[in-house]
């Protein structure tokens, strides 16, 4: 058993500890509460995380210059557009979780 | 002033080797005992972890997110090791922070019934999660095309229509055969998920990921996890091998991973 709980870090294996820890896990109150980003959001976004900048131009993948991750200005208007798309959900994860 | 992030409550265990693993933020882990539970937590500095900063952080910094989330997840990893066992424990989502002890106590107390009602249901059982994968995208519409009545029936159809009509039926049939697909997909993917819960106590099937969190080029049809009972482990691995060869001659293919700490199981 030991030898199948050492998780090798790859790509696969990055999804499921982002979608277990970020969305899945149990969620009490607490005194504080870090809010992460949406898993919606962070699917599209996490192109970034997985490959390098240079693999993703390889790729043709050109997104991140009108990122609104990575430019402030942006931000705003970038998470109104993603929240207001057509069939986007954009509970946060607490009421995702009472859905299940 | 320093605060405590909870990882997991387990169940107060004698002679659980030490957490070696480092905390969140590089800090000491340790079980925080109380009645016949643990919480699992480290110090953090409240200074950093309940400003504004670091909320922002968690909304925009993804390489924070990915360290943090690996941190939090092999943190659980370890506290349920002891030996060759797994300790039941209930994994928290990312980020609950308390301002101290008393704090995190009450919190026990105020749940203490459910907690370790949960603990005892999930005692002895593992998550283990199962995916598939849709290969070849391109074949599974031929072959729906080639066994639908109806795309056939419309096919036939619009094969005697004058030029002009057949242009809005080959619209229609476009979006039939999009439609046809896409059961034919969810159908295909039920079909496997119901496969394995005769061996499961508790399943759930979660919306798929999209490729750029799994980094694959085929889109995922199937995101599973499965509460497995300690003893049914191997039978669950033989069915899914045998579930990967039959589904590979239809253009699918499969991945399972586990034992994962039951993160999809645990809620109280």
């Amino acid at each position: 058993m030991s030898e199948q709980m050492a998780h090798a870090i790859n790509a696969t294996n990055l999804a499921d500890i982002l979608e277990r820890v970020l969305d899945k896990g149990i969620v009490i109150a607490g005194d504080i509460k870090i809010q992460i980003a949406d898993i919606d959001l962070l699917t599209i976004k996490i192109r970034l995380v997985i490959c390098s900048v240079d693999k993703a131009m390889e790729m043709g993948i050109n997104w991140w210059q009108q990122d609104s991750y990575l430019s402030a200005k942006a931000k705003k208007t970038g998470l109104e557009k993603e929240n207001t798309a057509p069939g986007k959900k954009s509970a946060r994860p607490e009421a995702k979780m009472k859905a299940r | 002033m320093e605060s405590l992030y909870l990882y997991c409550i387990r169940e107060k265990t004698d002679n659980a080797p030490v957490i070696s693993t480092e905390g969140i933020d590089g800090g000491e882990v340790f079980p925080l005992v109380h009645r016949q539970l643990e919480a699992v937590v480290s110090r953090v500095s409240l200074k950093e972890f309940g400003s504004e900063e670091i909320q922002n952080k968690s909304q925009e910094d993804l390489k924070w997110i990915k360290e943090k989330a690996l941190a939090h997840e092999k943190v659980i990893e370890a506290a349920a090791k002891k030996n060759d066992t797994r300790l039941s424990l209930i994994p928290m989502r990312f980020g609950i922070i308390f301002n101290g002890e008393k704090s995190l106590k009450t919190m026990l107390d105020k749940d203490y019934a459910r907690i370790t009602e949960k603990l005892e249901k999930i005692r002895g059982k593992q998550e283990w999660g199962l995916k598939v994968y849709l290969k070849g995208q391109k074949n599974f519409e031929e072959e729906v095309k080639e066994k639908s009545a109806l795309i056939k029936k419309k096919r036939k159809e619009l094969a005697n229509l004058p030029e002009g009509a057949a242009f809005f039926m080959e619209e229609e049939l476009k979006t039939l055969i999009l439609k046809e697909t896409a059961e034919e997909l969810t159908g295909f993917a039920l079909g496997v998920f119901e496969a394995f819960k005769n061996i499961a106590v508790d399943c759930v099937k979660n919306k798929n990921l999209g490729k750029e969190l799994t980094g694959k080029s085929e889109p995922m049809v199937l995101n599973a996890a499965y509460l497995i009972p300690g003893e049914s482990v191997a039978e669950f691995k033989t069915e899914a091998e045998k579930a990967n060869k039959r589904i590979r001659e239809k253009g699918f293919y499969l991945e399972y991973s586990g034992p994962w700490p039951a993160y999809n199981f645990a809620g109280y």
